[in-house]
């Protein structure tokens, strides 16, 4: 087996020498060009991801596919080897070839990365998780390809799906569906690919990539590649649909605003491209100007400026954070004086020089806060436009008991605000140059620069752990509008109506809360016809998992039981057919709990693994019977031997012909 | 096996190999190319050296040993022997018939006269037996 | 020691079908061991696909089979070294030197013989450092060879081994394979189009038509089997009755020459039924036993003569 390894390290050496160089240069070029921490940063990871990832995925057609050839494929197979050990040798030295082309740049930059000096911003050892993820992924693509050069192709689908497959695996280890812990997504999708693919390819070696003859994992293994990709093609489906009836994708898009005069409005952007601007009692706005109904480009230049804020007493925003890579490690803050500061999840600002690329100094304004436990509550904004050339280098930031202003020049830290007793600051951001907001659980303030109060209210919120909070400046004197509105959680469970704001409270600097509005609520997005039809093609087992998790979604419950019956009519045809074509019982039963878990891509993919014997009439019982059992199903009579026609020369072959020496 | 024999087989016709071999030992012992003692190479050396496999060169010494023109002698060789008589000379006119019409039939479809195939016989028989002993 | 010991390949109603149609139907071939057994059949009637489900590269639809005892569909590595196979495109890695092909392949086979391997280079005149994609044809079928025979197999299997061969390696292929025969344990078992080779080498012969075999026996048998019959009329020929065995039947003027198989008495009570002047019978060389048995069963006639007639 060693020999085969060196054979196919040798082979693949053209592919390796490419890769490593082109990936080299990629590193480089982003190194180079890095401002801060590329392990952490999307812009660099995005580009590696791809490299990698294509890589694997030439690699591993490349191996198998030009070899494909039936008499070149013979001389490889037919040698005291077991299929097994043919296919270990060529994943272990495809895998070696992806380890040196990808795998030693990579480790490189990370030993670079690590030094002080290399890049003005934080390190620490575990910012190598990402391209620590991203390394592995390549794998699951090589595999893919090492299946896709295999297989034959009975129908030119049958290779593209297993390319969706792939890529449907790697969507999942980057989306986080709600509940989901973050963290372990990424490795057990990755395990899984590899786990799917190479034990599809195992079991295409065995049969020489033939459907038929394969072990029973091999093709359980392949069914199960197929029909991931047949579901994402499904899911897709839907846009295919959506385009086809309705010839674009956009649906109306309904948000209100407030015009400085303190009025809301009710603004419908349509699939078309037109808009509908209204007041909240549906007469159209007029433009003060023009006296004419107001556009879009008018009706900008009456909003009035508004200052959004994420507000956060749990951990949603924790798991945010983990989706961007660089956000779970550190937060971008400001340049001062060439010095740029990061907000790190030691619990302190850190400062460094963007010449020598060293950390310059820290400042930590709040000693009570231990490492990592405020990190991502710190939420951080900075005055705009400031004359003041102090707030020019100062920063607000908002920790759970406290709101600072730090100065990142003098390296000075101030409190401004200090939440009462029992109570928790949620968010805080600034507000212009006028000063800044703070909510707690139980208030929402605006105070100076200098922490003098401005105006504060008491709020209800319908969501304890997180709500919206956008704070709009009206014309005249300290007059605001607060928008408040439920979390992405609480709409979960209404799918009659989205709520993006909910309430806007009215507050002026003399008289705090003035007045309060209760804004109407959207209809959610209304399933068309595309919609359901797509419900068609999703498998049922994933149905199943979201309305464990969505109880009481009704529109998921109609999606599931549409997909449900669908997967019913399947597993019957799947049934229909089994007995046609004469599977055991015990075949028959484990297909049909297949077909009602995976519904009609399920069975797609079924139909084109499954070998499908022909069918010849039995002589003797005159019904037709399956080519690949000896005895006919019917009567038990084995196959006629075949017609003769009196010139068949059958003699004995045991006669002795002496030879003599 | 003596210089001046050599067997040469073709494909393609309709004697079968080792009908063309048996054939050729045959005439060679009876034009006295070949005489008693004689070696005849072995089996496998004359397969490899005709290109042909040996079981055919084995069944051609072995209907040449069942007509007792040769015998293999263990550990040292194929030998030609003293052709005996096996067959009764009426058997042997009889055998002799079918060649003979053959050779007269040919001949009259060459348009040769009795007179001038019967000199060509002598001819033949006269050139054997120079032929003969000159090899002695 | 039974007699199905003695049987290097075994196969009882080996079928395979593509789509709805048998590639090879209820086959049942016996090679035993020691000898060369020939394997023919016009193009498509299933020779190779025969080959190809002995060696486990293709799955029968029914039907059992065994190589050196071992079921077809579970081939063991330690059966796989006691078998040599060589395609007939010659297939290597061409990147390699000869010389490397035969250190590859050696590291597989605790048998291997590097004596023979160099012999067949030799015979071949292959130079060791040549790469195997710059050879041509004939010389990738030496080292083909050579790394077939190199590992001393007891079952040679040649899929149509001399496609496209110029004579002199076609000549040194066939001396290989009758050298091979040294040893009386040794069998081949190879498919060809070649009637000449075949004469040469054959010991046994099996023939398919059309996914069925129709014949299994030794050469001579074969040929013994087969006869061609002059019948000659006053007249224009009549119609022919059922004749059992006949392969074909041509028209000529006033005779008919028939190819039959196994003529015997009662054939000949049947043609004198048609009054002929004379009927004469005599042997058939290969190439024409051969030709008659693999075309089609029946009447003949000359296509030339057919487009003059109509002229």
């Amino acid at each position: 087996m060693k020999a085969l390894i060196r054979k196919e390290l040798r082979e693949n050496l053209k592919f390796a020498v490419p890769g490593f160089l082109i990936f080299s240069l990629l590193l480089y070029n982003s190194y180079s060009a890095a401002e801060s921490q590329p392990l952490v940063s999307p812009r660099f990871l995005g580009p590696v991801e791809l490299v990698c990832n294509l890589f694997g995925l030439i690699l591993g057609w490349f191996q198998v596919y030009p070899e494909k050839n039936r008499d070149l494929w013979a001389f490889l197979i037919h040698r005291p080897l077991t299929q097994t050990q043919i296919f270990l040798a060529k994943a272990i030295a495809g895998l070696m070839v992806y380890c040196i082309a990808m795998g030693l740049p990579m480790l490189a930059l990370v030993v670079v990365a690590s030094r002080p000096g290399q890049f003005a911003s934080p390190f620490e050892w575990a910012m190598v998780w990402p391209v620590g993820g991203i390394f592995p992924m390549g794998a699951v693509w090589y595999f893919a390809g090492l299946l896709m050069g295999l297989r034959q192709a009975r129908w030119y689908a049958s290779r593209g799906l297993i390319l969706i497959a792939a890529l449907c695996i790697y969507m999942l280890a980057g989306i986080q569906p709600a509940g989901l812990p973050g963290f372990w997504q990424e490795p057990v999708m990755i395990i899984a690919g590899i786990v799917l693919f190479a034990a599809a390819t195992w079991g295409a070696f065995q049969s020489c990539g033939t459907d038929e003859g394969q072990p029973a994992w091999g093709r359980r293994a392949v069914v199960l590649s197929l029909t991931v990709g047949l579901t994402l093609l499904g899911l897709c489906s839907q846009i295919l649909f959506e385009v086809l009836l309705h010839g674009s994708l956009r649906s109306d898009f309904t948000y209100f605003q407030i015009t400085k005069d303190g009025v809301i409005c009710k603004v419908v952007e349509k699939a078309d491209g037109s808009s509908e601007i209204t007041d909240l009692s549906g007469s159209p706005l007029p433009d003060p100007n023009t006296r004419r109904e107001a556009s879009l480009a008018d009706f900008d230049r009456l909003v009035a400026p508004g200052y959004p804020l994420n507000v956060d007493f749990g951990d949603q925003s924790q798991v945010r954070a983990l989706l961007r890579p660089d956000t779970r490690f550190y937060s971008s803050c400001k340049t001062i004086d060439r010095i740029h500061w990061y907000w790190t999840r030691a619990g302190n600002l850190a400062g460094y020089d963007t010449s020598t690329r060293l950390l310059a100094d820290t400042i930590k304004p709040d000693e009570s806060v231990a490492a990592d436990d405020h990190f991502l509550r710190a939420q951080m904004s900075s005055p705009t436009d400031p004359e003041n050339s102090k707030q020019k280098s100062s920063v607000i930031l908002a920790t759970a008991r406290h709101v600072w202003e730090v100065n990142l020049e003098g390296r000075k830290s101030l409190i401004l605000f200090t939440a009462p007793d029992g109570d928790v600051i949620g968010g805080a951001r600034s507000v212009g140059d006028l000063g800044f907001v703070v909510v707690t659980r139980n208030l929402i303030e605006m105070l100076d620069m200098d922490g003098k109060l401005i105006w504060k209210t008491t709020y209800k919120s319908s969501n304890p752990d997180a709500i919206w909070v956008r704070v709009s400046r009206l014309a005249g004197a300290q007059k605001y509008a607060v928008w408040l509105g439920p979390y992405q959680a609480a709409n979960r469970n209404n799918e009659v109506e989205d709520r993006s704001y909910s309430q806007v409270l009215f507050v002026s600097g003399e008289s705090g809360l003035i007045s309060e509005t209760t804004l109407p609520a959207n209809k959610r997005y209304a399933a068309g016809l595309s919609f359901w039809l797509s419900a068609l093609f999703v498998p049922p087992a994933p149905l199943f998992y979201f309305l464990l998790g969505w109880k009481g979604a009704s529109l998921i419950l109609l999606l599931t039981k549409i997909s449900f019956g669908m997967a019913i009519v399947c597993a019957l045809a799947g049934w229909w057919l089994g007995r046609r074509y004469q599977f055991s019982k015990g075949t028959q039963i484990k297909w049909a709990i297949f077909h009602l878990l995976a519904g009609l891509p399920g069975f797609i993919a079924f139909l084109s693994v499954q070998e499908w014997p022909a069918r010849e009439t039995c002589p003797h019982c005159k019904q037709l019977r399956v080519v690949n059992r000896a005895k006919c199903e019917h009567c038990g009579e084995s196959f006629a031997p075949a017609q003769k026609d009196g010139t068949e020369i059958f003699e004995g072959l045991t006669e002795d012909c002496p030879i003599q020496a | 096996m003596p210089s001046s024999f050599n067997i040469e087989v073709s494909t393609g016709s309709s004697t079968p190999i080792y009908k063309q071999i048996t054939d050729q030992v045959r005439m060679a012992v009876a034009s006295g190319r070949l005489s008693v003692a004689d070696q005849l190479p072995s089996v496998r050396a004359l397969a490899e050296e005709l290109v042909v496999n040996p079981n055919t060169v084995a069944r051609a010494y072995a209907d040449l040993a069942r007509e007792g023109i040769i015998e293999a002698r263990q550990g040292r060789g194929v030998f030609i022997i003293q052709k005996r008589k096996v067959f009764s000379r009426a058997e042997a006119r009889r055998r002799l018939e079918p060649l003979m019409d053959a050779l007269i039939g040919e001949a009259f479809a060459l348009d040769f006269t009795p007179d001038e195939l019967k000199d060509a016989v002598v001819n033949k028989l006269e050139q054997l037996q120079n032929e003969k002993k000159s090899a002695a | 020691m039974s007699a199905k010991d003695e049987l290097v390949i075994h196969t009882r109603g080996l079928t395979r079908y593509f789509g709805a149609t048998p590639g090879v139907y209820e086959l049942n071939l016996d090679v035993p061991r020691g000898g060369v057994f020939a394997f023919l059949g016009r193009n498509g009637s299933g020779k190779s696909t025969t080959i190809r489900m002995l060696l486990g590269l293709l799955e029968p639809t029914r039907g059992e089979a065994e190589i050196l005892g071992c079921n077809i569909r579970r081939l063991t590595p330690e059966i796989r070294a006691r078998i040599g196979y060589l395609t007939e495109e010659h297939q290597v890695y061409g990147w390699m030197s000869v010389r490397q092909c035969g250190e590859f392949q050696s590291q597989f086979y605790p048998r291997w013989n590097d004596k023979i391997f160099r012999g067949v280079i030799d015979h071949f005149s292959l130079k060791p450092d040549a790469r195997a994609k710059n050879l041509s044809r004939g010389e990738r079928a030496g080292l083909c060879l050579a790394l077939t025979l190199a590992p001393d197999p007891e079952l040679l299997i040649l899929d149509d081994p001399t496609l496209g061969l110029d004579p002199v390696a076609r000549r040194s292929l066939v001396e290989s394979m009758i050298a091979l025969t040294r040893r009386a344990d040794r069998t081949i078992f190879f498919s060809t189009h070649q009637i000449d080779d075949l004469e040469r080498v054959a010991d046994y012969v099996a023939v398919l038509d059309k996914s069925v075999m129709r014949a299994c026996c030794r050469l001579e048998s074969f040929r013994e089997n087969i006869r061609q019959v002059r019948v000659q009329f006053a007249g224009k020929p009549p119609e022919l009755p059922t004749i059992p065995g006949l392969l074909q039947v041509m028209r000529n003027g006033t005779s008919l020459r028939l190819l039959c198989v196994r003529y015997n008495d009662d054939t000949e009570h049947l043609l004198r039924t048609l009054k002929p002047l004379e009927i004469e019978t005599s042997p058939v060389n290969l190439s024409d036993c051969l030709v008659s048995y693999l075309g089609a069963r029946g009447e003949k006639s000359f296509i030339l003569s057919e487009m003059e007639a109509h002229s």
